[in-house]
């Protein structure tokens, strides 16, 4: 569906669910081409995830990512060649090269932290809701997080606080079947690792409210989140959003499966013949095309509008690239600055 | 000068602070008292009650809880009761707040201060009497402050309020009823406090350990020896200099820390006076620590594996033989 | 006699352990890492599926598991994987394994081997770059075992998988994993706790170095001989139980010290060696003990950064000249 958004803020949803896309095809590029280091998490089908929620959320409510926070970080406005030049390490990125694509973060956006160990992201996420209620203030913390983060304890424990206080707080899981064990379980939807039948039901059972929605349905995952963000912001209490998305399989190393977006597609519906096989994925899957089909068939852009949407997009994408191979190595002094504050 | 008892004016600086900056709020169950001192923090809760959120026994949560609060504008002080608590949170404390910093290039801040009344309290047996802070100096990124007299804590307290960084406060039960003088010479934060001047030989301590080495001292003055008693005050960062500079002076060494004794305290002071004091030392340094086994139960055993007041004065009597 | 990585070795004492003894079970069996070597470790899935349980992302709670069916007969071995993930089960590891024995007056034992991957392995940045080895030394009733080649890699895994009864923390590091070494598969190649090894005689300078460091350090000391300094390289192999006669031996010989270990350098593995060699050594030292570890500074994503603060042969190379004059 689509959102209940202005036409200019649906433009931009849509623009950073483009360039989300575009970032994390980057990525795999440069990946290839030996420009990244170490291991990354792509956030390949959820961009339409990132781009509700931040649709829904206020400048002055608090974001908090994981290991697979690239797309959290652009959808919340960061520069994307700063997060690119995080990612390879350099001085001009967010971090100084210090944090890398694990802790990717854009602090003057309020995306302050990345925490890379399961479920280490959850009680800080409630951490900064508490802040929010003493101060009296009306935002929310959003904690993004995957599947994985409930079988740890620390979320048990960050649900039944956020819970029991009424804490401000967004708990937007994301269920993209990326469950490290691939053992068939008893959940209704991926999330093999619990004992759940539903994801949502812990939070239930401990009397949170909950919803569930479909990850590739930008208005779906927007309406929750508003609606969440509306409950936090009266006082109500938090609120727990399982976001279900289609397990994309470039995911696990990262690979390009389903090759550079054309955007056309969204059009067509029709998979490029090299990708035969992933019929599903271009014909309802993929949420960026899903997206574009959808506000297209509406009338609301016209597909000239939005393939040069795209062509803006891809060009600010090509940019930020390149900005952040010219960009220079942190001296290498500065490993032993920013410790502490004083 | 008047004489205050610790465990008085730890909740008196703490509810000074408390009043000027109303950003400061008290997390956690413990309340600085532990069980068998609640009656000193009843005026916190009195005056703060607002400020103090009672939290379920879940310090993994509310530890995390305390580092989102501190990036979002609060500066929590999170009594997280036990030093062996302090595992539960252990991804929290270790492995979240002391980067905070670092990894957003100086950008985000974590002002939290976790706080243990830990270590040997007597009778808290093998689970309950965890000595973290060796362990904790690990953790590049975290300082550690371990005030041990009465008029050290306002300025250590205050200090750390100041300088914003992530802390572990080291408190220890048995420093609550002794009294001492409610204020001392000001002294920049981070340098550790030549509390008893002395030039036959230098005893180094900090926490409940210092305390047992002040007394230790009187003792050995009795008979003579004339101690030189360092008081670390902050273990990270932690003062080479006043220590190499007493060493210099007196040629002898005794450490006492009440940690477990392979990689603590005393182990880094050894190792850096070995390394940058080498030739001060006309013996080797006398380090006392709790025994390498876990704690027993029994008072009898637990007093017999611990670094006592006749401990130290043994070993600076070996030193001076 | 033939020619293994780490990962072989490992790999091949693994594969002895679960063949010798059937209580011998593993929670998780992702040894290697995310490194090319991993594929050493394939053909224990291969051969003893059903003695592997795959476990949720659950550390503190699996950890658990492995200590209590431990103390009631079977002998597990949890790879963790990554060192920093340990902290998730430190309750378990810190404040239940150990107290087991000495709670029980030596009735209940508790033979389970926690085996993890530490310090600086390349873009793990500030989370995934720890090195717990020296928490883990400050926790009496943990016997802690540091192999630092092929050899003392099968054989300390088939003396505490099979042989020991108290619990272990097994230190292995992903930079461990590509170095070569000789290994006798025909001699059962058990390995003794608490017996160091020269790993090459020398003497000018004594330089004690585990795990990781080790290759290190053989590395510095050649490039040592060839400015004429002769080197000791001492592996202690296990810290818990310690051979500090070996140690000693080798400072009295030398009377020059350089302790290195991958961990920050406040209350470190280094810290203590160097106090212990301070103290016993006191009269056999004739210069400053020098430690080589890691700054106090959390671990910075960017290779050039990140190479900066890891300890390295060079920075053995430079402390040995300081001490050696």
């Amino acid at each position: 569906m689509i959102p209940i958004l202005s036409r200019d803020d649906l433009k931009l949803a849509l623009r950073r669910m483009l360039l989300i896309r575009r970032f994390e095809e980057a990525c795999i590029i440069e990946w290839h081409k030996g420009n990244v280091p170490g291991h990354y998490h792509v956030s390949v089908g959820q961009e339409a995830t990132a781009a509700g929620v931040s649709a829904a959320m206020d400048t002055d409510d608090i974001l908090f990512s994981t290991h697979r926070n690239h797309g959290h970080v652009i959808s919340r406005g960061a520069d994307p060649g700063k997060s690119f030049a995080e990612i390879l390490g350099k001085a001009t990125g967010y971090g100084r090269g210090k944090a890398g694509t694990l802790h990717g973060a854009a602090p003057e956006l309020n995306v302050p932290l990345s925490s890379a160990i399961v479920a280490g992201v959850l009680p800080i996420a409630i951490g900064a809701g508490y802040a929010m209620q003493v101060k009296g203030k009306s935002n929310v913390s959003v904690v993004m997080f995957g599947d994985g983060a409930m079988e740890e304890g620390a979320a048990y424990e960050a649900i039944n606080l956020a819970s029991l206080w009424k804490l401000p707080v967004l708990f937007v899981c994301e269920n993209n079947g990326w469950g490290v064990a691939r053992v068939p379980g008893q959940a209704s939807y991926h999330a093999p690792n619990l004992a759940l039948t539903e994801l949502i039901d812990l939070a239930k059972s401990l009397g949170m409210a909950t919803t569930t929605v479909d990850g590739v349905d930008l208005g779906d995952v927007h309406r929750a989140a508003k609606q969440a963000r509306e409950q936090g912001v009266a006082g109500e209490g938090a609120t727990f959003i399982e976001v279900r998305t289609k397990v994309w399989p470039g995911g696990q190393w990262p690979e390009l499966v389903t090759g550079i977006t054309d955007i056309t597609r969204a059009w067509t519906g029709e998979a490029p013949a090299e990708f035969a096989h992933m019929v599903d994925w271009f014909k309802h899957d993929d949420p960026v095309l899903q997206v574009a089909r959808e506000l297209n068939a509406t009338e609301i852009f016209s597909r000239d509008e939005i393939e040069a949407l795209d062509a803006e997009v891809q060009s600010q994408m090509d940019q930020a690239v390149q900005f952040a191979l010219e960009s220079p190595m942190p001296e290498l002094e500065t490993a032993f600055e920013d410790v502490w504050p004083a | 000068m008047a004489k205050v008892k610790f465990g008085e004016a730890k909740i008196k600086a703490v509810a000074d602070l408390m009043r000027e900056d109303d950003d400061i709020v008290v997390v956690g169950g413990a309340s600085f008292g532990g069980l068998h001192h609640q009656a000193y923090s009843r005026p916190l809760f009195d005056e703060f009650d607002a400020r103090i959120l009672r939290t379920p026994i879940a310090e993994l949560g509310f530890c995390g809880l305390a580092v989102g609060a501190a990036i979002a504008g609060l500066k929590p002080i999170v009594t997280i009761g036990t030093g062996s608590f302090a595992f539960e949170a252990w991804p929290q404390i270790v492995n979240e707040a002391p980067n905070i910093r670092y990894m957003s290039g100086g950008q985000v801040k974590c002002p939290v201060m976790f706080h243990t009344l830990g270590g040997i309290r007597l009778g808290g047996a093998a689970q309950h009497s965890a000595r973290p802070q060796a362990m904790l100096m690990q953790a590049a990124g975290l300082q550690v402050i371990a005030p041990a007299l009465s008029g050290d804590l306002m300025p250590l307290l205050k200090g750390v309020m100041e300088n914003e960084r992530p802390t572990f406060w080291i408190d220890h039960s048995l420093l609550t009823e002794e009294e001492w003088d409610d204020t001392l010479p000001e002294l920049p934060f981070g340098k550790a406090r030549i509390v008893r001047q002395g030039s036959d030989v230098t005893i180094v301590g900090y926490s409940i350990d210092l305390v047992r080495c002040l007394h230790a001292a009187d003792i050995l003055a009795a008979e003579g020896i004339n101690a030189e008693v360092i008081d670390l005050r902050t273990l990270a960062p932690l003062d080479h200099e006043t220590v190499l500079n007493s060493v210099a002076k007196t040629g002898l060494l005794v450490v006492s820390d009440e940690c477990s004794p392979v990689c603590s305290v005393a182990s880094e002071v050894s190792a850096f006076v070995a390394e940058e004091g080498f030739g001060l030392l006309r013996k080797p340094t006398q380090r006392l620590n709790f025994a390498n086994v876990p704690v027993p139960m029994s008072a009898v055993l637990e007093e017999h594996l611990m670094p006592t007041i006749d401990k130290v004065v043994t070993a600076a009597k070996v030193l001076m033989a | 006699m033939k020619q293994m990585t780490f990962a072989e070795g490992l790999s091949l004492g693994l594969q002895e352990s679960l063949e010798q003894d059937e209580r011998v079970v593993l929670i998780g069996a992702g040894f290697g890492g995310l490194t090319p070597y991993r594929s050493a470790y394939a053909p224990i899935r291969g051969r003893f599926s059903e003695r592997i349980t795959d476990p949720p992302i659950a550390e503190l709670g699996y950890c658990g598991i492995a200590i209590g069916a431990a103390m009631t007969g079977l002998r597990p071995i949890v790879a963790m994987g990554t060192g920093a993930f340990s902290f998730e089960a430190f309750p378990q590891i810190a404040n239940e394994a150990p107290q087991a024995y000495y709670g029980t007056r030596g009735q209940v034992t508790c033979p389970v081997v926690f085996h993890m991957m530490t310090g600086i392995r390349g873009a793990g940045a500030l989370q995934h770059s720890s090195s717990p080895q020296s928490m883990y030394w400050n926790t009496p009733g943990l016997q802690l075992v540091v192999p630092g080649s092929p050899a003392d890699a099968r054989g300390l895994m088939k003396t505490v998988a099979l042989r020991s009864e108290n619990p272990t923390i097994f230190i292995d590091h992903q930079r461990l994993q590509g170095v070569t070494g000789m290994v006798d598969e025909a001699d059962a190649g058990e390995i003794p706790l608490g017996v160091a090894e020269v790993k090459r005689e020398g003497t000018d300078v004594t330089i004690v170095a585990v795990s990781v460091m080790v290759a290190r350090a053989l590395e510095a000391a050649e490039k040592l001989a060839t400015e004429g300094i002769s080197a000791e390289v001492v592996d202690p192999r296990t810290l818990v139980p310690l051979d500090k006669a070996t140690i000693l031996k080798s400072v009295a010989k030398t009377g020059r010290v350089v302790v290195a270990d991958e961990s920050q350098l406040s209350c470190g593995v280094a810290s203590e060696l160097a106090a212990i060699i301070a103290e016993e050594g006191f009269e056999s030292l004739r210069a400053p003990v020098k430690r080589v570890a890691i700054p106090n500074v959390p671990i910075p994503f960017h290779e050039s950064e990140e190479k900066y603060i890891t300890p390295s042969a060079g920075w053995i190379i430079n402390a040995v000249k300081q001490i050696c004059n």
